[in-house]
């Protein structure tokens, strides 16, 4: 049964004081997210979509407010914890890829799993992603599509139950980004996990099951797609 | 192995060759304080159990006569539990080649298994009866004297041909040689032969009598005591030196061997492990800052600060593991052949001790564990500050300074903008820069180090043989002769100078410390010495007092205006107190100076001379061999000449030491440049973009380099001059004092040799350029 407040952020403010001025890279954010959702966080550069996601993610510490994962205070957390929950619980897909160099993409993803709990099966996440010949193949011997797979691959074979994508396809042409975006939804719905991408891509957002937008530090928007569209039938 | 681990390992085999720079320093640091801690210990088991199995004596005695019936009465000293009377005395020899040297003749008793200092014989056996001689095995070997072979030795004017029976070596003579002043053994022109005590008695002159004595006691606490007792009971015999064990020639020598060996062994390593320590802390901390990005993404992924710490400290904890392991087995090994080098060359000894000390492997390991893993942590601390946030953000850009030089603006715009770049990257870090430089200036100092030793001790035996004593030949009588003597010498050679002198044993007592020396009685305005002070103001032998050497004074604590009480050994002459009138500048050997009228008077007996100085241009040496009266001749030239000899062992040695600095160079520079080269990597592509060539950027890195190590030479010239002004007053013993000028052609070659180094190393980092990809360092995304 999908809990309807499988991730809550409540009230987070974050404040970066940078000498005399201090940055309001969030002010006051709220809202809930569904278990197995597909999310879209839409805001401009510079709106804190990064910022909210790091304390989603356990990475960092809002400076007020409080968010819940699973019933969980994650705001409570010490470094322990904090360090555990990021390990077994949230998977993370960046906009670089930030594969190890000196890794082959199979002991890239391996990285990741011989610390967590119960992961999953390597081979199959690599046929997942579409890499189950390219296992052995070092990061700079593959494109850039191909490296963000491998870092999907990573971030999923943990098993967590959110993956946490910040802007996976900035760094890609269109074409492959599509492509990316097609396997974070079918990971979303083969794996059943929840999903929340990050870009400032408008379009991006009819595939969302929510979407979240914002705008300087706020959250401006905050709906269920009735009808999310398919990736490729999104118009650009 | 974790995947954490493959990539170590990854980056260890893409950094190998900094990996092993590092690691040969640890290697060295190691091996040369296992090799030389266990190589002491291991001299100094050995030379205590050859003693125990020799019946080494605990005091020696040399006198003018003694009836072997007195010796009976010296049994009534408290705690003499045995005493042994030998014919001990010097002859000129003259060996196969026509080369003459001296051989100490000394008898040994027929009943060798109750003897003291009984002789280990190495090949032969020992002398039966009349004309069979035994020789010390450095001499035979020396001169290639072979079991059979006859020699024809001179003793009081006859001559005696004797076979040689035995080839033997004593505990008494392990460091063979002729006297303080020698310090260096000359084996081909000195050695001992032993005689069976019957037919030395007879050819000496000494029926039914001796001239020195062995004596062992009961307890090594009494022998001080004893040795007072003898010389009061001893007098009347002309005893000339009674000493104990602790004071005898060879022992000290030994001793201060070892404890040379010792200092080295925890000096030299921890130089060697303080800057590996150093590099290692540099490199690592690189690696971090590079890896800042992967840090974050690692601990996104849920890696902790532990885990890392240790993935990063891994990386020198290997180092260590490499080089401790190595440095233990070399070190073992080294320790092995140090101690053969020691009882094969530098001593005569005939066996080795070679225990094992587990406790220096462990002390080993322990200062590997110490240095590698406290610099890996030290190293990677920088590690529980990046934030697992960092890994979503691009890297900050670098914030850019201007230089000073920059600002001096009229400067900046004449200077090429090769040089621009050459200048930016020197002043770009302050860190790196400090660290180059003390780098450099470390191994300038430790370059310049051998090359003072050696220039050191040439310098010298210069200073000594050429400055300081200025005569020809230093010719020693049997005994006391009268001051006409002289005039028959001068009847036999043409001199253009000769004096007179006396040479002779005395124990001088300054508050609780005494010390046996030759206190030397010449004429006030001698040609034959140049008397100065250590600010080379010209000193005279005064009209009563005495000169001191300044090293003896030193060690004795004495200083000008000290009344000395003299003890001497003339029968019928009475101790004196005398003071000290100046402190004389000597580099080799520890004597007092007379003037020799006051000499006679006060302790001798009127118109006595014990030897004569010469210059001369004749064949001295085989004129006055004949003279029956005649002992030793030591003539300068051969004094050179043996220095010269034992100077190419020293090369190895020097050779060594050198070559460990120029590993250690190697590492800085190669480690340094390897890092900056990665860090720059995007410069470098930018450059190749704007039309640079490898070569021209790889000159910039050169150029850098050039520019650094003249900074560190220049730190290390006053640094490697006080290490060295340190060294040198360390080094002071009672033999020699280093207080020389240190010769400025040292630092210069220093400085050669150093950039030598730093060129190997620049050629070993090019290659590396070549294989930098420059196009991936642009498009490069990955950590
Ligand atoms: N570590 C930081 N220190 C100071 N300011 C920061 C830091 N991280 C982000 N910011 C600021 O916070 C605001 C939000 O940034 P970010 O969350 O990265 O936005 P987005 O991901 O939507 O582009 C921006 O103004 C940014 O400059
Ligand atoms: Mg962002």
């Amino acid at each position: 049964m999908a809990s309807n407040n499988f991730v809550r952020v409540e009230a987070v403010k974050k404040i970066y004081k940078m000498g005399e001025v201090n940055v309001h890279a969030l002010n006051d954010v709220s809202f809930e997210i569904t278990e197995g959702e597909f999310v879209v966080i839409l805001g401009p550069s510079g709106s804190g979509k990064s910022t909210l996601l790091n304390i989603v993610g356990g990475m960092d510490l809002p400076s007020e407010g409080r968010v819940f994962v699973m019933g969980n205070e994650i705001t409570e957390y010490d470094e322990r914890a904090l360090t555990l929950y990021r390990r077994n619980t949230v998977g993370f897909v960046f906009q670089f890829y930030n594969l190890m160099s000196n890794l082959t993409a199979r002991e890239n993803v391996e990285l990741a799993t011989e610390i967590c709990k119960d992961a999953l099966d390597i081979d199959e996440v690599m046929s997942a992603v579409g890499l189950g010949d390219r296992s052995g193949h070092f990061p700079s011997q593959m494109s850039g599509g191909e490296q963000q797979r491998v870092a999907i691959a990573r971030a999923v074979a943990k098993n967590p139950d959110i993956l946490l994508c910040d802007e996976p396809t900035g760094a890609l042409d269109f074409q492959t980004g599509v492509t990316i975006l097609d396997l974070l939804s079918r990971i979303n719905k083969d794996y059943n996990k929840t999903v929340i991408v990050i870009t400032h891509n408008a379009a991006i957002a009819q595939m969302a099951d929510r979407v979240v937008k914002m705008r300087s530090g706020k959250v401006i928007d905050n709906y269920v797609n009735a009808h999310p569209v398919a990736t490729e039938r999104i118009e650009w | 192995m974790t995947k954490l681990n493959l990539r170590l390992l990854r980056t260890i085999k893409h950094t190998l060759g900094q990996y092993i720079a590092v690691s040969l320093v640890i290697i060295i640091g190691i091996m040369s304080y296992v090799g030389f801690s266990m190589a002491m210990v291991n001299l100094e088991t050995t030379v205590s159990a050859y003693k125990q199995a020799t019946n080494a004596a605990d005091i020696y005695v040399e006198l003018n006569r003694i009836p072997a019936n007195a010796l009976k009465f010296l049994y009534d000293i408290d705690g003499i539990v045995d005493i042994q009377g030998r014919v001990k005395s010097d002859i000129a020899y003259t060996n196969e080649d026509g080369v003459r040297g001296t051989l100490r003749v000394v008898s040994v008793p027929e009943d060798q298994d109750r003897a003291i200092h009984n002789l280990y014989i190495r090949e032969g056996s020992f002398v039966r009866g009349n004309r069979g001689v035994m020789v010390v095995q450095t001499y035979a070997q020396a001169n290639g004297i072979e079991i059979g072979d006859a020699m024809d030795v001179q003793i009081n004017g006859k001559t005696y041909r004797l076979t040689v029976e035995g080839i033997v070596s004593s505990s008494e003579f392990v460091y063979v040689i002729e006297n303080e002043q020698t310090l260096l053994p000359d084996n081909e022109k000195f050695g001992i032969i032993f005689l069976e005590e019957s037919f030395a008695q007879k050819a000496f002159g000494y029926d039914n009598s001796y001239n020195d004595l062995l004596i062992k006691v009961e307890d090594e606490e009494q022998i001080d005591g004893i040795v007072d007792t003898l010389e009061k009971k001893l007098k009347r015999y002309g005893a000339s030196r009674v000493i104990s064990h602790k004071d005898q020639l060879s022992n000290r020598m030994v001793e201060e061997e070892i404890k040379q060996g010792k200092n080295s062994a925890r000096t030299v390593p921890f130089i060697f492990l303080i800057a590996a320590a150093a590099i290692i802390v540099t490199m690592i901390t690189k690696i971090v800052r590079n890896d800042r990005m992967a840090i974050g993404i690692l601990k996104a992924m849920g890696y902790n600060n532990r885990q890392l710490m240790i993935h990063y400290s891994m990386y020198s904890m290997g180092i260590g593991v490499i080089g401790g392991t190595l440095g233990i087995y070399f070190g073992m090994q080294v320790a092995e052949l140090f101690a053969r080098m020691y009882v094969e060359y530098s001593f005569d000894v005939p066996m080795l001790v070679g225990n094992f000390y587990i406790e220096y492997i462990f002390a080993g390991m322990f200062m590997t564990v110490i240095f590698c893993v406290g610099a890996g942590i030290f190293g990677s601390r920088r590690i529980m500050k990046i934030h697992p946030a960092e890994s979503m953000r691009p890297d900050a850009p670098k914030v850019g300074r201007s230089i000073f030089l920059e600002r001096v603006r009229i400067l900046w715009k004449h200077i090429s903008f090769s040089w621009k770049i050459v200048l930016k990257n020197i002043f770009r870090s302050k860190k790196r820069f400090v660290f180059l430089v003390m780098g450099i200036a470390l191994t300038y100092a430790i370059t310049v180090f051998p090359l003072y030793q050696f220039v050191a001790m040439d310098e010298v035996f210069l200073l000594h043989y050429s400055e300081f004593q200025k005569m020809d030949y230093n010719v020693n009588f049997l005994k006391p002769m009268n001051e006409h003597t002289l005039y028959d010498i001068k009847g036999v050679i043409d001199t253009s100078d000769i004096e007179g002198k006396i040479e002779f044993p005395f124990k001088i007592e300054h508050k609780w410390k005494s010390k046996i020396i030759n206190i030397i009685g010449v004429k006030p305005d001698t040609v034959f010495y140049n008397f100065v002070d250590a600010e080379n103001r010209p000193l005279k032998v005064p009209n009563e007092g005495m000169l001191l050497s300044e090293g003896l004074a030193k060690i004795m604590g004495i200083h000008v205006g000290d009344k000395l009480l003299v003890k001497t050994f003339v029968p019928e002459r009475d101790d004196q107190w005398v003071e000290v009138t100046g402190l004389v500048k000597q580099n080799l050997g520890s004597n007092a100076y007379m003037d020799i009228d006051y000499m006679q008077k006060a302790f001798m007996d009127d118109q006595l001379i014990t030897g004569v100085y010469i210059d001369s241009t004749d064949d001295v040496k085989s004129t006055l061999d004949d003279m029956k009266y005649v002992g030793s001749i030591q003539s300068v030239v051969d004094m050179k000449e043996g220095f010269l000899q034992f100077m190419d062992v020293f090369y190895m040695s020097i050779s060594l030491m050198i070559i460990f600095a120029g590993i250690l160079g190697f590492a800085i520079i190669y480690n340094s440049t390897i890092i900056s080269m990665n860090e720059r990597q995007l410069e470098f592509s930018s450059l190749r973009v704007m039309g640079f060539t490898k070569n021209e950027i790889f000159k910039t890195v050169v150029y850098e380099n050039i520019i650094m190590t003249l900074f560190g030479i220049a730190v290390g010239i006053p640094v490697a001059s006080s290490m060295l002004n340190g060294i040198g007053e360390a080094l002071t013993t009672e033999f020699y004092s280093l207080n020389i000028k240190i010769p400025a052609a040292i630092f210069f070659y220093g400085g050669i040799i150093t950039i030598i180094f730093v060129i190997i190393a620049q050629l070993a980092t090019y290659g590396r350029l070549h294989r930098l990809n420059f196009i991936d360092a642009l498009k490069n995304r990955t950590t």
